[in-house]
């Protein structure tokens, strides 16, 4: 059983940890509101590389790249995340390639790779989904 | 010298400065493992997708939580719930999300009692449902 679930989920430390970050700092987080997200999250990766897992299949190739989930994005209608997706892979690749130029300048192996620049999509996001703004959701108390 | 992202602000990040990556995202080893339960056994995931996977999934996160926590601003509660994740995804446009997870919050909140029983009784408890859960999902093959 333990097993199993460690398989099933993500971390919920690590969940928790991400959801803490957008929310104002006096904000706290029930534990089943944790593990909603937990659950939901894990779904979504599912979801996602389904879609793209299609999608080499259909093209006979074995190996899901970067693209594929980008294009699984835009294809289950998730363009704000794909677009945002794609600038990240574009700097990913920049970011590969300078450090294997520096690699071969200097001969040195232990030059760490800077990450890229967190997405900031959440603002972005937000402001395109409240410009059209979403129906009032039917929601019983 | 780093480039922050399209806006200046730094509201997102703790210390004002770029969030270190094991903080800033899921680990790499649970979003590969996730990645190939959905994938034919033969297929491979290439790193690039892993890392591309990560970023993803943690704005998720990050957009439905703040989504959430404006209501309960609003509301004037400290404490965001699962009540108000499921909210926050139906508002966004996650209907199909939404529905299982107000099931899955149904059927937690009973084994949660069930649970509690059961520790005096020292037996364990089977999550079986929430597997039927999340395959009925998968299958269903949620669309937006």
């Amino acid at each position: 059983m333990d097993q199993d679930e460690q398989d099933r989920a993500l971390p919920i430390a690590n969940v928790s940890r991400i959801m803490k970050q957008i929310l104002p700092p006096s904000a706290k987080i029930s534990k089943e509101g944790k593990q909603v997200m937990q659950e939901c999250v894990t779904e979504f990766i599912s979801f996602v590389t389904g879609e793209a897992s299609d999608k080499c299949h259909k093209e006979n190739r074995k190996t899901v790249n970067g693209d594929d989930i980008c294009w699984a994005l835009s294809s289950l209608g998730f363009d704000n995340y794909a677009e945002a997706i794609g600038r990240y892979l574009h700097k990913y690749r920049q970011a590969e390639r300078e450090k294997i130029n520096h690699d071969k300048k200097y001969e040195n192996p232990h030059i760490n790779r800077a990450p890229p620049p967190p997405l900031l999509l959440s603002r972005v996001t937000r402001d395109k989904v409240e410009n059209p703004p979403p129906s009032p959701p039917n929601q019983s108390g | 010298m780093e480039d922050i992202g399209g806006s200046s602000s730094n509201d997102n990040n703790n210390n004002g400065g770029i969030i270190k990556e094991q903080d800033r995202l899921l680990p790499i080893a649970n979003v590969g493992r996730l990645m190939k339960r959905i994938l034919p056994q033969n297929a491979k995931i290439s790193k690039e997708a892993k890392e591309t996977m990560q970023e993803c999934v943690s704005e998720f996160i990050s957009f439905v939580t703040s989504e959430a926590s404006e209501k309960c601003r609003k509301e004037r509660r400290k404490t965001v719930n699962g009540d108000d994740i499921c909210w926050a995804l139906a508002t966004l446009g996650f209907d199909n999300y939404a529905e299982p997870m107000r099931r899955y919050l149904h059927r937690y909140r009973e084994v949660e009692v069930d649970h509690n029983k059961v520790n005096l009784q020292e037996k364990g408890n089977s999550p079986e449902e929430k597997d039927d859960e999340l395959f009925k999902l998968s299958n269903r093959g949620v669309g937006l």
